[in-house]
């Protein structure tokens, strides 16, 4: 098993328990994170953990040798932010759920599906999806363009399904650590996202009073 | 008070005879009385066991009863007991002091009524506080299941650590040592002692995992909030992101002082190759090479991006270890009878000629060897006779002493 999440690691890849539930699992074991964490060392790498869900391998010397791949792997999560994170509302909006879409989360096509059906308003945000960069497509019909969506994101490794034959998608570390980059981006560029959420919500109550 | 058998065999009686109704009637909430069961709901109600609800053909269990299967069913949800335990300490300390006064007087029926009084007390307290325990530390696991949205968990969540929070508070107005007090008395029967022991000992373990419980609270409080936050942080992105068509974050990778959370790399691309000289891996690497030759459709090889050489057209030294004397000499010999069309060319000759250091017989022996390694073509063109004694006995066989060599072709 080292010597796989030592290759997995190394090519870039987010261990959570839904798309490496093994590697996962070797991880958690102090013994084995600390051997490879020691492999990692003379590579300049180091192992993190993200909230107990995630394990990836991070830079812990910057410079000319790598500094074009760090900048290639946040330019692919800055080119993905903008659709995931439209997705990750209109399903929140369309499951009706307060709660945030995070690793281990279940999202049944079918169920979601049918929500977006019966809501023009959802099915609207879903074509607006589909016109972004990740998500384009020229697909009109709605289980369609759903479907599109979901595989897109298996692919970029947001999603994951446990059955290929099956429609349940289970989502994976990556999200949460792309909540963390939008926490990063929130306090860094000021983009005061906690204010506009409390205005949201007093937003939408005055609506209801009216 | 007093209930004989025949009375208590009667209520369970009546309880039995209704049960399909009663059943019902805790599942729905209410029983609307109709002709058929109206009879027998006035039957219920006159034991205690129905009570009327808001409107007059409606009827409820009362509370007694729908406690009574809430306990036996363990299908209290409520962890909030309403527990006095300064009330409960004070009953207890009553009973006691009445026990004590009955047993000094030798009047032993209304010593052991206190003792059952003091029991029932003493185990109503500690089981109200075990199921509210138990409902709580569910609650818990299943991060407050019982409701579906993050906002209700949040509230209920707040709701169960004020109310575990006051329950500490609660049962920290039993002070023990006001307990063991209890047993300060020279003649204290052993089943009173036994029984306010067992009470001590209960109410630390449950303290105990009462404050457990509470850290608890507070650690999936804090974790739900976060959710909370970040479910709302997401929204307010998707909302800013709509706002904001242009916008596009920084290219923080450009910074001097890159965060933590970005110093990660696209990864490797793993091209490991492969040691064909590890005779280990020979089988394999022949298993692979069977395959790609069974493709209809030969796999493109791999484009690198190394930067590319120009090739060496320098024509390579011989290299000198490589070399072997006397194949040099043979070959010099084979050459010679080429060369010299039609005359004979003696091995023994060039090999006194050259002064070679190997015996005759195994100069011989190479020459012929050689020979036999020729290419058919070239083999062909130059026969070799074989001189020598033929030996006795063996057909065929001699010992070779010469070997002439001619071009026939």
């Amino acid at each position: 098993m080292f010597k796989q999440v030592a290759e997995d690691l190394l090519t870039g890849h987010f261990i959570c328990p839904t798309a490496y539930p093994e590697a996962f699992e070797y991880l958690s074991q102090p013994a084995n994170a600390d051997k490879i964490n020691a492999f990692l060392k003379p590579l300049d790498r180091e192992l993190l953990n993200l909230d107990g869900e995630l394990f990836y391998a991070g830079y812990t010397v910057v410079d000319d040798s790598n500094h074009a791949a760090i900048r290639e792997a946040f330019s692919e999560i800055r080119s993905q932010l903008r659709p995931v994170v439209e997705w990750m509302d209109m399903v929140m909006t369309a499951l009706g759920q307060d709660t945030p879409i995070r690793a281990r989360d279940e999202i049944r096509l079918h169920k979601l599906l049918q929500a977006i059906e019966h809501e023009p308003s959802l099915s609207e945000q879903l074509s607006r999806l589909t016109q972004l960069t990740l998500f384009k497509t020229n697909k009109t019909v709605i289980a369609e363009q759903l479907s599109w969506v979901l595989q897109k994101l298996e692919q970029t490794g947001y999603l994951a399904r446990p059955n290929p034959q099956a429609s349940v998608y289970i989502a994976t570390g990556k999200i949460n650590y792309l909540h963390a980059v939008i926490a990063f981006l929130n306090d860094a560029e000021n983009l005061e996202l906690d204010q506009h959420a409390s205005d949201g919500e007093d937003h939408e109550q005055q609506e209801l009073f009216l | 008070m007093s209930f004989d058998h025949e009375q208590i065999a009667g209520l369970i009686r009546k309880l039995a005879g209704a049960d399909q109704l009663l059943a019902q009637t805790y599942s729905d909430g209410t029983l609307l009385a109709d002709d058929e069961n109206r009879a027998a709901i006035n039957s219920l109600k006159k034991f205690g066991i129905l009570r009327t609800a808001d409107t007059s053909d409606e009827y409820r269990l009362t509370s007694d009863i729908k406690r009574l299967i809430d306990r036996l069913l363990l299908r209290n949800q409520r962890y909030q007991q309403s527990i006095n335990m300064a009330k409960i300490i004070l009953n207890v300390e009553e009973d006691i002091e009445d026990y004590r006064r009955a047993v000094e007087q030798n009047r032993q029926d209304e010593a052991q009524y206190h003792l059952i009084q003091i029991d029932d007390t003493l185990y109503e307290a500690i089981e109200a506080l075990e199921n509210s325990l138990s409902v709580m530390f569910a609650a818990i696991i299943s991060q407050f299941g019982f409701v579906g949205s993050l906002s209700s968990k949040i509230r209920q969540n707040q709701r169960a650590l004020n109310y575990a929070q006051d329950l500490v508070q609660e049962l920290n107005q039993v002070r023990i040592n006001d307990c063991y007090g209890w047993l300060s008395w020279s003649t204290i029967p052993p089943e009173l002692s036994r029984k306010v022991i067992n009470f001590i000992d209960q109410h630390k373990s449950i303290v105990e995992r009462l404050t457990g419980i509470v850290g608890r609270m507070k650690e999936l409080l804090f974790k739900l909030r976060l959710q909370e936050q970040t479910a709302n942080r997401c929204r307010a992105m998707a909302y800013f992101l709509r706002q904001h068509p242009e916008w596009e974050a920084l290219d923080w990778s450009a910074e001097a002082s890159i965060p933590a959370l970005l110093k990660r790399g696209a990864g490797l691309a793993l091209q490991p190759g492969i040691n064909t000289a590890n005779p280990v891996l020979q089988a394999d690497l022949t298993a692979i090479v069977q395959e790609l030759r069974r493709q209809s459709k030969p796999v493109a090889p791999l484009a690198r991006d190394s930067a590319s050489q120009p090739l060496n057209t320098e024509i390579p030294d011989r290299i000198a270890y490589d070399q072997d004397l006397y194949e040099t000499h043979i070959e010099n010999l084979f050459a010679l009878a080429l060369q010299q069309q039609g005359r004979k060319i003696s091995a023994l000759h060039y090999w006194r000629e050259q002064s070679l250091e190997v015996k005759a017989e195994l100069w011989l022996d190479m020459v012929f060897a050689q020979h036999c390694c020729l290419p058919q073509r070239v083999r062909h063109a130059i026969i070799l006779d074989m001189q020598g004694e033929s030996l006795a006995g063996f057909d065929g066989n001699q010992i070779i002493e010469e070997i002439v060599l001619q071009r026939v072709a």
